[in-house]
């Protein structure tokens, strides 16, 4: 087989832009892992309810797809408390298997939910934006796609702004690092969990708007990018942001190019081959140099 | 000032203290001696709200502290400085401190603080940006104390701030121990390096087996002949431990 350049070229720009969203998405669960060590199974799922809210947004209300941002990214942060002040809290001190079986009840849940609600169609969204493409040097990039990409980038460096500089931030990483020294400080560390997960769900809110206008939603559709966040998460270093963000990327990319240049199916074995070798060679995930 | 009366705590099946009954007054530096395993810091982590007392009270000028959690109680003043200093290691010195300095009464003069902080350890100021993991021991311990000094603490209960650290960097411990302490601060002490902690407090307590054994002004318990022979062998020989 011979690939041209152009179809490369093209697969690594495509790659990039979903690989922005996918990093958005990936850098919440990796958040409210490293936080609370909590896997959350239903992250794809509350990325699910985020894009069937922009989906009724835009087709009920016929907001701009990307003005619902608005609106999913709250909804999502009260959803993923009042999700997490419910079920997860209580069992925060549980052993990791039970607070696995339940994130995997909520995913569960919320995926049956959307099948009686909303059946099993796929839906997608026409907007204005949609059509829109630019061509530079033979290769075709959609509108939507370069928003969804700048905007996940714009999202993801507004979180590590906050994380970094402020008050709330300082307290997410010190409760992270060190719960009881957390406490030691005056930190009210359930009420920084709590405040972690809000914004990890965020994210999703965000991701949703950004990543509808290109792509569709459906049951399951929080199945396959829920496991994509979590090849990124482990790719990137279990809690570790940085990693999230340039795992986010090359998973992307590996998508993309795996579409481009292997034979249907295939393709998606490039992505969870390279979850298993990591999990298998290098589990603390590419940047980090400690084990977690 | 701190009033503990007749605490008793357990761990599930073990009775870590037995009706410890102690009293830190304003502007003292208190003791708490003992061997290994005495329930020193099990005092200390109940004060804080980290255990809960199957019987008795704390009370902190007039307020009990046994309902309140461990963050409400940071809050109030009372605030120490744990065994091991417990530090946010990916954290740099700077966010460290500012931690420490971030709950609503002591964030006004945070600022201040900050300055007087790096005014004691001016090293501190010097690894502003180092993350806390890079620090030596000492460092450490240095930040450690300031950032428990970001809280705006009334009473300060130090664990055993001078443990695993070089002769040398202990004298500078214990000297900023009494600096504090003039400059108004309550301190709790608990330490290993019985004799000289023993030198700068008010008063003290010996902690065994999970009991208040002896207690008296610091000349008189190091003048005890029982803490001689159990603690601090002959006065020309070296600290137990
Ligand atoms: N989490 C725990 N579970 C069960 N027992 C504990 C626990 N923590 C401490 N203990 C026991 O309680 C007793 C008092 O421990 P504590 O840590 O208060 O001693 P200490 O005086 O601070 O000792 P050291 O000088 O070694 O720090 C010890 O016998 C210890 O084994
Ligand atoms: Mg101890």
């Amino acid at each position: 087989m011979t690939f041209s350049l152009s179809v490369i070229l093209q697969a690594i720009a495509s790659g990039l832009m979903i690989g922005g969203v996918f990093a958005l998405i990936s850098i919440g669960l990796t958040l409210i892992w490293g936080v609370m060590k909590i896997i959350n199974f239903a992250h794809g799922e509350f990325l699910m309810i985020g894009l069937y809210l922009t989906y009724f947004l835009v087709t009920q209300f016929g907001m701009d797809p990307y003005l619902t941002i608005l609106i999913t990214t709250p909804a999502l942060f009260f959803i993923g408390i009042g999700i997490f002040q419910v079920s997860i809290k209580p069992i925060l001190k549980h052993p990791q298997m039970n607070q696995i079986m339940l994130t995997l009840g909520i995913s569960l849940i919320l995926q049956n939910l959307a099948l009686v609600l909303f059946k099993a169609d796929v839906l997608s969204v026409r907007t204005r934006y949609t059509g829109i493409n630019y061509t530079v040097g033979g290769v075709v990039v959609t509108l939507t796609e370069l928003i969804a990409f700048f905007g996940s980038i714009i999202a993801t460096l507004a979180l590590y702004y906050i994380l970094k500089t402020t008050d709330i931030g300082r307290w997410i990483r010190a409760a992270a690092q060190n719960p009881t020294a957390a406490i030691l400080q005056g930190v009210d560390v359930r009420f920084t969990y709590l405040l972690a997960f809000g914004m990890g769900s965020a994210c999703l809110g965000i991701a949703a708007s950004l990543l509808l206008p290109f792509y569709y939603t459906s049951p399951t559709v929080g199945l396959f990018l829920g496991l994509i966040a979590f090849v990124v998460v482990v790719l990137g270093g279990m809690g570790n942001f940085l990693g999230a963000f340039v795992g986010g990327l090359i998973i992307g990319l590996t998508e993309s190019l795996g579409a481009a240049i292997m034979p249907g199916s295939l393709s998606r074995v490039l992505t969870f081959g390279i979850f298993v070798l990591f999990l298998l060679f290098r589990p603390q995930g590419i940047l980090s140099k400690r084990q977690s | 000032m701190l009033n503990v009366e007749n605490l008793s705590v357990q761990y599930s099946a073990f009775k870590a203290l037995h009706g410890v009954s102690i009293k830190v007054e304003q502007g003292q530096i208190v003791s708490i001696v003992g061997a290994n395993g005495a329930g020193k810091s099990t005092l200390i982590n109940t004060v804080s709200g980290l255990l809960r007392p199957t019987e008795g009270s704390i009370t902190f000028e007039g307020v009990e502290l046994t309902t309140m959690s461990a963050h409400e109680i940071v809050r109030h003043g009372v605030v120490q400085v744990p065994e091991g200093r417990k530090l946010f290691p990916d954290m740099t010195v700077q966010e460290n401190l500012l931690v420490g300095g971030s709950h609503k009464r002591a964030r006004a003069g945070r600022g201040e603080a900050l300055t007087q902080v790096y005014d004691l350890f001016p090293k501190l100021m010097e690894r502003e940006k180092q993350s806390a993991r890079t620090l030596s021991g000492g460092e450490q311990q240095m930040l450690a104390i300031g950032r428990a000094m970001m809280s705006q603490p009334k009473i300060l209960m130090m664990d055993e701030p001078s443990l695993g650290l070089a002769p040398i960097v202990v004298q500078s411990i214990f000297a900023v121990v009494q600096e504090l302490r003039n400059r108004g601060l309550t301190v709790l002490l608990v330490e290993q390096n019985i004799r000289h902690s023993l030198q700068i407090s008010d008063y003290a307590y010996v902690l065994e087996t999970g009991a208040v054994a002896l207690e008296g002004t610091g000349a008189s318990v190091l003048a005890d002949d029982h803490t001689k022979a159990a603690y601090i062998g002959s006065p020309t020989g070296s600290e137990a431990h």
